[in-house]
């Protein structure tokens, strides 16, 4: 039911909506509502993860953490929007793979260098992909696709959630490793393209496991293989890509949360412990590790260590596929 | 038939509860609110309502969150027809006859007909996804970029017939529409199209940006270029419900609007879209008297209104059944979902029944409360029409910025309902209609979108068009329709079919 505490949380969203007074005062930090920016629109995996442990931080922090979306030009916006905002601790952004280590090599237009515009505050959660055909797909493993791309160079074609998504640069990192090729289809999030897949419109799909579970879980759509170096709790019985030929593979998509450079380090210390505070909530831990999420919560430096890795990595791969965004 | 019966029991045994009825009733008002308000979508209000159902359980959440968007089809026809502004693609068609009707003073059955067609459409729609979600769902597999392509093809032929003025004008704004949808990032190559280097265009123009613009603020640029024809009416209010002729009249519409948007709202890709606009056209084809659509016919607003909400309802099915939403809303529910620890997918049916029925049970009876709510209000309404200019206008602007603002939090967005106003303005002046532009928008999109995914599968080869039954059906369908408009205009002299 609708008690005080969300009612007055309601009225804080329409405060914090209202008029942003100007921020000082670090000592009693939090003294109004934090905005959390997620770089998507509503509605997608990120912005369920978002939502969930922001209220969960809201909680732990004695102040509101308002969800904001902006899904534009691939989180561009809204990455630089809060890399520009007051490094106060009031405006958190949402990190991960796409607006902090993949775009900067990927948009060349983008100016940003993510690295060193935000300070990193924690990771969160990662979330392994996974390679899925339909059931009535003639691929009945991993190998199958394998060896059926090295026999009929480019007769394959895979979906994904868009032009530099976590789904699209697993594939084709993926593929690159192989050494074949396939006819990449983008659709506008994984639930369209899982559509096509599903209707038999494509032959394989390299998804974030939270989007294709339900289906999975039915037997609609059969796993392969999983993108992360080993198995998945979800998936014993699932190889990894790692173990069928490919050891150096490795893909997953990560959430983390990132304030503007130079916010003051109480504040970090203050929003860390918060959000390891709400990860340690069972509602939370349950939710996320029903659709395949590992909660991760580690220390600003490991997350920047992580991320820098990541971005080389990112870097050296996409300057040698040649895959980039004007 | 004897599981249906059994299931839509457990289903209303959970609807039925007190607090899951109160949920319903006030996920109902707060979306007949949002839908009053223009531009505030119920996107924005079911993402800033969700902290709020974490002290829910499931099925209470998601039937507030349904009720939300439900209820905004309902409150967004009302601000359709009282003062002329779409809050949705879904209702442009509604301010073509709907605002008519209120401008000659039967805003009262206007409004009266579309909640009782909603009602009607939303019974219907709810009986078939309990009775047939499943084998529907194979619906929405089978329809491929393909099929999607040569769907929208059909769709922009109606669109032809949405215009009451020049063909050629209609055509020119169709097209015109078509270019503005091209606006922003390409999804296959990333490559930014006709942004500017402004970054805020990058992923194109918002729907309620542009409708905002070309229909809110250009109405109200234009009354006040003239007091005299104040749009917003003046004038006897007239009857507040429709009578014996008047439902007798909207009867066949209401039914075939029904069904072509229940069909339409499955699938994918949004394809609830095309229901009103589909609905229009047929209606006024089958119209003794066509001229009357665009001055007010019964018919104009009975059908589209009917299709508009039985394809809001069947939306839910590829939800409900795969997980998969087919819009932006239904990916919020999923969202929902997920924060609610329910894995959206075919198992909720069989492991959380209570949710999935009790949802269902719960959209007839939401859709009965927004009867209820609606039919006493529309005398409230209509005497909305009487607030003066001076304070009516400022209003309606405040609401069209703050809800535009709400969607990515970008100033630069409000200025553009400014310029797209301005645009809209100009156009109406020169008698072009702003409808058909905003048909060729929501459809360009789609259209260019799965052409050249089609292509993209089939490795450029055009004949997967009519290799499927479906797509060459559609695309059969279309040629028939266009050969059917163009041919009169052929032998009589075109103005005489299409001048009003």
């Amino acid at each position: 039911m609708l008690n005080r505490r969300h009612l007055s949380l309601l009225l804080a969203t329409g405060c914090l909506v209202a008029a942003l007074p100007a921020a000082h005062a670090q000592d009693a930090y939090p003294v109004r509502p934090v905005k959390l920016v997620v770089p998507y629109a509503a509605g997608g995996g990120t912005d369920a993860i978002a939502r969930l442990v922001a209220n969960g931080v809201g909680e732990k922090l004695g102040q509101a953490m308002v969800v904001e979306n902006n899904g534009t030009s691939g989180g561009n916006v809204a990455s630089q929007r809060v890399a520009s905002a007051d490094p106060d601790g009031y405006t958190v952004l949402m990190a991960n793979q796409g607006p902090m280590v993949v775009n900067p090599h990927l948009f060349k237009s983008l100016k940003l260098d993510p690295l060193t515009a935000f300070d990193p505050v924690t990771l969160i959660a990662r979330t392994p992909l996974v390679v899925v055909v339909s059931k009535n797909s003639k691929f009945k493993s991993f190998e199958d696709i394998i060896a059926f791309g090295k026999a009929s160079p480019g007769a394959l074609t895979y979906g994904s959630a868009g032009n530099g998504s976590a789904s699209h640069l697993a594939t084709a990192l993926l593929l690159s490793q192989a050494g074949i090729s396939a006819v990449h289809v983008p659709y506008k999030g994984a639930g369209p393209a899982l559509n096509d897949m599903l209707g038999g419109r494509g032959d394989f799909m390299v998804t974030t496991l939270p989007s294709v579970l339900g289906l999975v879980d039915s037997g609609e759509m059969v796993p392969l293989a999983v993108t992360t170096k080993e198995r998945v709790a979800k998936l014993p019985d699932v190889p990894a890509v790692a173990e069928r030929g490919y050891p150096d593979y490795e893909s997953a998509a990560w959430y983390g949360f990132t304030v503007p450079k130079g916010t003051p380090q109480p504040v970090i210390d203050k929003l860390r412990s918060a959000t390891l505070e709400a990860l340690a909530t069972p509602i939370i831990k349950e939710r996320l590790s029903a659709e395949g999420t590992t909660i991760v919560g580690d220390t600003p430096q490991e997350f920047a260590a992580m991320m820098k890795s990541e971005s080389t990595r990112w870097a050296t791969f996409l300057g040698q596929a040649g895959i980039s965004i004007d | 038939m004897f599981d249906l019966i059994g299931n839509l029991g457990l289903g209303l045994a959970v609807a039925f509860s007190l607090k899951n009825l109160v949920l319903c009733l006030t996920g109902c008002l707060v979306g007949t609110l949002v839908g009053i308000l223009p531009g505030v979508g119920p996107i924005a209000t079911i993402s800033m309502l969700l902290p709020i159902t974490f002290g829910l359980d499931p099925v209470g959440a998601l039937i507030m969150l349904a009720g939300i968007y439900y209820g905004a089809q309902y409150g967004g026809s009302t601000t359709a027809i009282l003062v002329n502004i779409p809050g949705e693609a879904t209702a442009v068609v509604t301010t073509l006859d709907g605002h008519q009707m209120a401008r000659r003073g039967r805003a009262g059955v206007a409004l009266g007909i579309a909640a009782i067609g909603s009602f009607i459409a939303g019974t219907f729609a709810t009986l078939l996804i309990a009775a047939l979600a499943k084998p529907l769902t194979s619906l929405a597999l089978v329809f491929g970029p393909a099929e999607y392509f040569s769907l929208m093809v059909m769709g922009l032929v109606f669109a032809v017939v949405l215009a009451h003025g020049s063909i050629l004008k209609a055509i020119a704004m169709i097209l015109f529409g078509i270019l503005l949808s091209t606006v922003g990032i390409d999804l296959e190559t990333g490559e930014a199209r006709m942004t500017l280097g402004m970054d805020f265009l990058a992923d194109g123009i918002d729907f309620a940006v542009l409708a905002m613009g070309v229909f809110g603020v250009a109405e109200i640029l234009r009354n006040l270029d003239n007091v005299e024809t104040r749009d917003v009416v003046k004038q006897a209010i007239g009857r507040l419900l429709p009578g014996r002729e008047e439902m007798r009249q909207s009867a066949a519409p209401i039914a075939r609007g029904t069904i072509i948007g229940a069909i339409l709202g499955i699938l994918p890709g949004n394809g609830a879209v095309l229901g009103p606009f589909a609905a229009y056209s047929l209606e006024k084809k089958l119209a003794k008297d066509p001229s009357r659509f665009g001055k007010g016919a019964i018919e104009g607003v009975a059908g589209p209104e009917s299709a508009n909400n039985a394809g809001a309802q069947t939306s839910f099915i590829p939800l409900l059944t795969l997980g998969i939403p087919p819009n932006a809303v239904m990916a919020l529910m999923v969202g929902a979902m997920t924060i609610h620890g329910i894995v959206p997918g075919p198992l909720v049916m069989t492991n959380s029944p209570d949710l999935f029925w009790g949802m269902i049970a719960s959209m007839w009876i939401g859709n009965l409360m927004l009867l209820i709510i609606n039919l006493p209000m529309i005398g409230l309404w209509v005497k909305l029409l009487k607030v003066p200019y001076h304070l009516m206008f400022p209003a309606i602007l405040m609401f069209c910025s703050i809800g535009i603002f709400s969607i990515n939090s970008e100033p630069v967005q409000v200025l553009l309902i400014g310029l797209f106003g301005f645009a809209g303005y100009l156009l109406a002046k020169f008698g072009f209609e702003p409808a058909p532009m905003l048909l060729g928008f929501v459809l360009g999109r789609l259209m260019e979108e799965n052409f050249r995914r089609a292509l993209l599968v089939s490795r450029g080869d055009m004949a997967t068009f009519i290799e499927s039954p479906i797509s060459a059906g559609l695309l059969a369908i279309a040629v028939i329709m266009l050969v059917v408009v163009l041919l009169p205009s052929f032998r009589r002299g075109r103005e005489d079919v299409f001048a009003e």
